[in-house]
């Protein structure tokens, strides 16, 4: 028995000791928040972030949708065209849902950046440097959530963890930018010269915008674009904000006398893996309306903008098209690495013409009209406009000529100047705004909808508040 | 002996007192235990009792288990159905005589008397089953407490069946089982009586012969082609459940424990309930060969009535709707391309031969089998091979047991399911006009022509060919068990059981679409043409058990004292390598212009004690449990914490019955189980989104919660079985209330937060049912005997509390067709849907109700009339809300693509009535799933022993050959190809989704079975 109970303690024994491996078992994956990591891959982390968010069909093409500008025509998502027209923006789905959740992730990381304990190890010329960065970046980003989501106004995120901060009414939103950008443009003021991290490529793309003085001149340029927003708020006007406005814009480009239109920061592409990110715009679905097409003046250089496709569109609600931008062509190659800009001069001057046409300012928004018009379109200048409608026709013109898959400008530009409807262009085959449904509220899709799972966190009350 | 038992046993400090007193009650309850044994009186008069067990008609009947009742003392009867047992006490006894498929049988055993053959009634009905109750107990089926389903080896092999999932179809009361669709190789997902959770593990934990194994699902790169989701792989990668890989033949016997009340011995792994699956095994007598040999072949079963045109309007429409000019040379009537790409008539086969034998000191079973199930397309296909040993030696009190399965299984699914690339065989069909017939040939290229109809030209026969998908799989699940029988007299025993075993598995795939086909020289899929995407999976489990159970035969009764420990590791690594931009005929990755990595990691480390108490007394009548796992895991928050998961049950046979009525037994269990925490919930990652050259970091979107805790289930259970008609019926009823706390929850916190999804534990939801059997043996004569079984299950489903708002869960595509939303007071699979527009333009969300079935019933007979005998089994589901995606691919392409007016489908003011109620935002494609199918169909015949003779020349014992069918037919509403197909299976939740699937088949099958 002796023996027998020997055993079965030695089994037991030999049990126990099979089982004292520590069960605390991460995988390649645990790399767990809270300690401090190099500032380096924080800003890595939110202009990589912000280039995710950005570079996509949400920011590039949906405005141009939404103002018939263009349309991806894919027969097995036909989404893409129908969720635009004739009923409200699905909100549920990848289109209403879109351009939301990644910018604010990239917000949460700006605002864990801001507060690292990492930046203590800096000079203070570096640190400042870093947050005038990271806050110009998180700026950007709510300027983006606003210029999509306009009047329904859009959470400024204040708390930490998973509370909710309420929405906000545009106004508020606008003013509260327009505060970071100059608290970042405090901190460029005494900064090093030089940014004290690697940037990307692109923000040496047309200009070193590694430098902090550059990076004062993006600062002022969107800061500029935000007081021009904040003069068109229907909702809350501001006619002071266009003088601030052109007081931004002034220092963005240095005076009247830069002509470098294409100058600025840029998003830079690399299919290879591990980065595996093409420029979003390559693709074999998006076409160019008729209108679009058709509607550019004799002689305009941007002409190289419309090609005719190799092959029509597929045809989708019975709508077919059969131009597109060579830039989207797949079987080009160098498409895939096509650079595309954060932001760049051109816009500035046409925010700035704005400014001043709405300021009454006609013989200056002219010549910065003509600056887009001459210097990309090759065409002749515009005499002195005769009237603000006449600079608000002209400014949207080079809006959507210069601009298209750039960005929003077109379309905000039309929803400021009241003249969305005109945005609603024929098309053949494709659908008109429905009459048959009651919401005839906003009949337009001139925003995207809030998003349902932000609607649905807030037991469904996102109403901006002021 | 205290030495023995005082190892300091790894406990960290906080819980040290706690555990102290553990400890000290294990030692103490040892103690006990050895100080009994070594005091049992043991000596009386003794004899030997020898007899022999047969049937009614004479036949002896082996491996019959013969006991003194009251005592350890018993045997095993041999090949000729003899026993003898020693050491029998003086004085009247009672022998019992007990075999699986066979009625117990007791006999007054008179004193002196010495012999006694003992006759043995068949169990048609199987009332007299052994279910298991812990980690190494199990009771007779007539004590349990619990309703749990056995499906033995003839139910399952019945009609062969590629996977045990499938085998499971329409034989678990409570279980509702999808597949992702129709192609071959499984893809099977299981859930028994409800979802217990919302984000957490939703299907039953698979044992086999002790070992947790895998049955986790790896995408093979799928979506790397069909862009149905983000990245290389995704879910819906039409995934098979590698429980698919064990081979339905080696299965002796399956044991479904449904619920925690029977499975808490299970602990954070049973809460959704336990499959027990135990292999063949040898037996002692003469060496059996088998030989089994089964060809078939398959037919789809329902394929859509597409519409046909004249020429005259086909050239009309060609022209306006897709500006092609159709000549009448390329004008083919009316093509059926379903027919062309899935009438695809392959064979389907199965050899298998075993060996089993042994004698009383060791025993074997070997087999080997090879099998394929040809796929209705080319090119798909399922082929498996298997070889399984069982060996078992006694070596002096130790019984030494090792069991290896080593599967092989080559699956070929093809393309199905969700597709933004228009490659997908549904995508296509759906948009492309009858007139059109993809299987004509360029004459300068000898290429299938290419499709004018659809964006990218894809033709599908070209696809199918061409695009392969293998998927390869070498598997081992063995294990080595050691029983030592430390003890013995005729009063007590004391055994000490240790069980390792490990499963593990590689899995290879290697998807390649060529860059020559037209949908990839279109640009669809990828600037790149041609794509390859190959995937390693390494998985490995590994389990350790040790138990000692004590086993006390007195007067008041039987006491069965268990005490074990179980550790478990489980281990997976997936890397896929993808290529793009390829030469015509080269499937390295290496060579593509672009390459791509994805590699999912995982390692989980569960320890658990166990301690189990049953009690048999009042003769037999009353069955008493009582046990308690203890549990810690590495994927809780805090891995020192053991969590306790208890367990209770009683069962009791009334002394009396009503005339007619053979016996009554009432019985109720309550207990608890989890449901392990997900690996990583507990963690907020950084994650890496590198940019020029250079890794960045940002905040995770989802926040992990450190201190995270698994899901409690309780259960409490209770019913009543009722035997009938001298063992010739039987009813049970079951009620059940499983309450799940604390679910660890992947709530959507505010996007504007920075967040898209927050870990949390609360909320809680309920899931009560009831479920009622029927067997009946209506005819029992020597020439014909009618054999039936009837079930009926339903679950109601409810969230009672969250601690967060409603959420949506799952995948899908948005509100206007159907989603899950997760709301207090509605099921958990509550499916609303965007039904309309208010006064004011904005939608109107409508909740429908749940996507599970209202209930299931099943209808099974067998029917034997002298050598014949016909098996059917009818398997009927009511309810439930299917997204019939399909419904829209096919009326109008995929999405509305085709623009055909009056759509694609036959019937065109279906197709007008459905568009134009979507159009208005109506959910025109929600449908009921409610079905009755034909399951299974077998006829079959044994030779008589003189043909048998004259065929075989003496060699074989018996023949039996058979005809049999899977699937044959099925009785619905549902407008799509089958209402149990799944888009998104590998869900807890939002599993309701036909999306253009593999179209199931129905199957036909020649067997021989033969004995030598």
């Amino acid at each position: 028995m002796k023996k027998t109970f020997a055993a079965m303690s030695a089994a037991v024994l030999a049990l126990s000791a099979g089982c004292k491996d520590a069960l605390n078992a991460p995988s390649q994956d645990n790399i767990v928040a809270g300690t401090a990591q190099p500032i380096q891959n924080l800003v890595t982390g939110v202009v990589a972030q912000d280039r995710a968010s950005a570079m996509a069909f949400s920011y590039l093409l949906f405005p141009e949708t939404e103002a018939r500008n263009s349309v991806r025509m894919d027969t097995n998502e036909p989404r893409y065209l129908n969720e635009f027209v004739a009923v409200p923006i699905d909100p549920s789905d990848f289109i209403g849902g879109s351009a939301w959740s990644g910018y604010y992730s990239e917000i949460r990381a700006a605002n864990q950046l801001i507060v690292s304990p990492s930046l203590n190890t800096m000079t203070a010329g570096d640190k400042a440097a870093t947050i005038g960065f990271v806050q110009t970046m998180k700026a950007l980003d709510y300027i983006r959530l606003i210029q999509l989501r306009d009047s329904l106004g859009v959470a400024i995120q204040i708390s930490q963890g998973a509370t909710a901060d309420p929405i906000r009414t545009k106004s508020v939103v606008l003013a509260y930018i327009s505060a970071l950008l100059d608290s970042a443009n405090t901190n460029f003021a005494s900064a090093s010269a030089t940014v004290p991290f690697t940037l990307p490529s692109g923000f040496k793309q047309d200009g070193d915008y590694t430098k902090t003085a550059n990076l004062i001149t993006f600062n002022r340029g969107l800061k500029g674009m935000v007081e021009t927003y904040r003069g068109f708020d229907h909702q809350t006007p501001c006619p002071t904000c266009f003088a601030t406005g052109i007081t931004a814009l002034n220092a963005a480009l240095g005076g009247a006398s830069a002509t470098d239109l294409a100058a600025g920061p840029y998003y830079q592409f690399n299919p290879s893996s591990p980065e595996s990110f093409s420029n979003p715009m390559v693709d074999n679905h998006v076409y160019l309306t008729d209108n679009f097409a058709n509607s550019i003046q004799a002689g305009d250089l941007r002409a190289s903008k419309i090609a005719t496709a190799s092959s029509p569109s597929s045809i989708v609600n019975g709508v077919e098209l059969t131009m597109r931008d060579p830039v989207t062509d797949p079987t080009i190659a160098s498409n895939l690495t096509r650079p595309i800009p954060i932001v760049r001069n051109a816009a500035f001057y046409l925010l700035r013409a704005q400014a001043k046409a709405e300021s009454g300012d006609l013989l200056g928004a002219t010549a910065d009209v003509n600056v887009v018009r001459v210097g990309e379109g090759g065409l002749a200048p515009y005499a002195t406009f005769a009237s603000l409608p006449a600079a608000r026709t002209a400014i949207l013109y080079e809006y959507r000529y210069s601009f298209i898959y750039e960005g929003p400008y077109y379309l905000i530009a039309a929803r400021e100047y009241g003249t969305i409807t005109k945005a609603y262009v024929s098309q053949a085959g494709m659908p008109t705004v429905s009459t048959d449904l009651s919401h005839s509220g906003d009949p337009l899709q001139t925003a995207l909808p809030m998003p349902s799972t932000e609607a649905a966190a807030r037991n469904g009350n996102v109403t901006p508040q002021p | 002996m205290r030495t023995a038992f005082s190892h300091p046993l790894q406990v960290p400090p906080r819980f040290a007192s706690a555990f102290r007193w553990h400890r000290s009650h294990l030692v103490t309850g040892l103690l006990a235990l050895l100080v009994s044994v070594t005091t049992a009186a043991a000596a009386s008069a003794q004899r030997r009792v020898t007899g022999r067990v047969t049937e009614t008609s004479g036949v002896p009947v082996p491996n019959a288990t013969v006991s003194v009742q009251g005592t350890t003392l018993g045997a095993i009867t041999n090949q000729d159905g003899r026993y003898a047992i020693n050491n029998v006490p003086a004085g009247q006894q009672v022998l019992v005589a007990r075999r699986i498929g066979y009625r117990r049988a007791t006999q007054l055993l008179g004193a002196g008397i010495d012999v006694a053959d003992i006759r043995l009634d068949q169990d048609l009905l199987q009332l007299e089953t052994v279910v298991v109750t812990g980690q190494a107990t199990s009771v007779s089926s007539q004590n349990a407490a619990n309703a749990v389903t056995v499906v033995g080896t003839g139910e399952i092999n019945r009609v062969p069946q590629p996977t045990v999932d499938n085998a499971l179809m329409g034989k678990v009361p409570g279980a509702v089982i999808t597949q992702n669709g129709g192609a071959p190789g499984g893809g099977v997902q299981l859930q028994i009586r409800g979802s217990n959770t919302i984000n957490g593990a939703y299907q039953p934990l698979y044992v086999v012969d002790g070992i947790i194994v895998n049955n986790d699902a790896f995408g093979i790169g799928l979506n790397s082609i069909t862009g149905a989701g983000g990245g290389i792989t995704n879910s819906q990668d039409q995934q098979v459940n590698r429980i698919a890989d064990l081979n339905p033949e080696e299965i002796e016997s399956i044991e479904i424990l449904k619920g925690p009340s029977a499975g808490a011995i299970y602990g954070s792994r049973g809460a959704n309930g336990v499959v027990i699956i135990t292999t063949k095994k040898g037996q002692a007598g003469k060496p059996t060969l088998n030989f089994v040999q089964r060809v078939g072949t398959q037919a789809i079963s329902k394929s859509y009535d597409m519409r046909c045109f004249s020429f005259a309007d086909a050239q009309q429409i060609a022209l306006t709707v897709y500006k092609v000019n159709l000549t009448q040379a390329d004008y083919a009537g009316c093509v059926d391309e379903q027919q062309q790409l899935y009438g695809h008539k392959s064979l389907s086969y199965e050899d298998a031969l075993s060996l089993r034998g042994g004698n009383e000191n060791t025993t074997y079973f070997a087999s080997g089998s090879v099998s394929h199930d040809g796929g209705l397309a080319v090119n798909s296909g399922y082929s498996k091979q298997s070889l399984h040993l069982n060996l078992n030696q006694l070596v002096g009190p130790v019984n030494l047991t090792g069991t290896s399965e080593l599967m092989h299984t080559l699956t070929e699914r093809g393309i199905s399911g969700n597709d933004n690339n228009n490659i997908a065989p549904y995508t296509i069909i759906g948009a492309t006009p009858t007139w059109f017939d993809p299987s004509r040939r360029d004459p300068l290229t000898g290429q299938y022509v290419r499709n004018p109809y659809i964006a990218g030209g894809a033709n599908v026969l070209q696809d199918q060919e061409d695009i392969r998908t293998p998927e390869d799989v070498y598997r081992l699940i063995g294990n080595v068990q050691a029983n030592w029988s430390v003890f013995a007299n005729e009063r007590q025993t004391l055994n000490f059981t240790t069980l390792a075993g490990v499963d593990a598995f590689n899995d290879h795939a290697h998807l390649y679409s060529p860059p020559n086909t037209y949908i990839e020289q279109s640009h669809n899929i990828s600037p790149y043409p041609g794509t390859v995407v190959d995937g390693n999976t390494d998985v490995v489990n590994a389990n350790l058990n040790a138990s000692l159970i004590h086993k006390l035969i007195a007067r008041f009764g039987t006491a069965t004292t268990s005490l074990g420990l179980r550790q478990e590791r489980q281990q997976s690594d997936q890397l896929l390598n993808q290529g793009r931009g390829l030469f015509p005929g080269i499937t390295n990755v290496t060579t593509g212009v672009q390459t791509g990595q994805f590699q999912a990691q995982s390692l989980s480390k569960t320890f658990s004690y166990y301690a189990q108490e049953e009690l048999s007394t009042l003769s037999d009548r009353l069955f008493l449990t009582a046990a308690v796992n203890a549990e810690r895991s590495s994927t809780n928050g805090d891995t020192a914490r053991f969590y306790a998961f208890p367990k209770f049950s009683a069962s009791y046979n009334l002394p009396f019955a009503p005339t007619g009525i053979d016996n009554i037994k009432f019985r109720i269990a309550n207990g608890q189980a989890g449901n392990r925490v997900p690996v990583n919930f507990k963690y907020t990652f950084l994650t890496q989104v590198p940019e020029n050259g250079i890794v960045g970091l940002r905040p995770s979107t989802t926040i992990g919660l450190s201190n995270v805790r698994p899901e409690v289930t309780n259960e409490t259970e209770g019913g009543v079985d009722v035997q009938f008609l001298h063992g010739r019926g039987q009813a049970e009823f079951t009620l059940y209330d499983k309450r799940t706390s604390g679910l660890v929850l992947q709530a959507s916190p505010a996007p504007s937060t920075g967040f898209t999804t927050q870990v949390i534990n609360g909320g809680s939801l309920t899931n009560k049912g009831a479920e009622i059997g029927l067997g009946l043996v209506p005819v029992q004569t020597h020439a014909f005997t009618w054999e039936s079984h009837t079930s009926y299950a339903r679950n109601r489903g409810m969230v009672t509390s969250l601690p967060v708002p409603a959420f949506y869960t799952g995948s899908g595509f948005g509100e206007r067709t159907a989603r899950t939303k997760v709301q207090v007071g509605y099921a958990q699979d509550e499916v609303v849907a965007y039904n309309g527009f208010d006064s004011k333009g904005n939608r109107i969300e409508q909740f429908y109700g749940s996507e599970s079935p209202d209930w299931t019933m099943g209808f099974g007979n067998d029917f034997t009339a002298g050598p014949f005998r016909l098996s059917t089994l009818i398997d009927w589901r009511k309810g439930g809300w299917v997204a019939d995606l399909s419904q829209t691919y096919l009326e109008q392409g995929a999405n509305g693509q085709s623009s055909i007016p009056g759509g694609n489908l036959a019937d065109t003011a279906m197709n007008n009535a459905d568009q134009g109620a979507y159009a208005k935002g109506l959910p025109a494609f929600l449908e009921h799933g409610s079905f009755a199918k034909l399951r299974e169909v077998t006829l079959s015949y044994s030779l008589n022993s003189r043909l048998t003779n004259t065929l075989f020349r003496g060699t074989a014992k018996d023949v039996r050959l058979e005809l049999s069918g899977r699937n044959l037919y099925t009785w619905t509403h549902y407008r799509g190809l089958d209402p149990e197909v799944s888009n998104f299976g590998n869900a807890a939740l939002s599993r309701m989704w036909d999306l253009a699937p593999y179209p199931p088949s129905r199957q036909f099958f020649f067997s021989a079975d033969v004995n030598f």
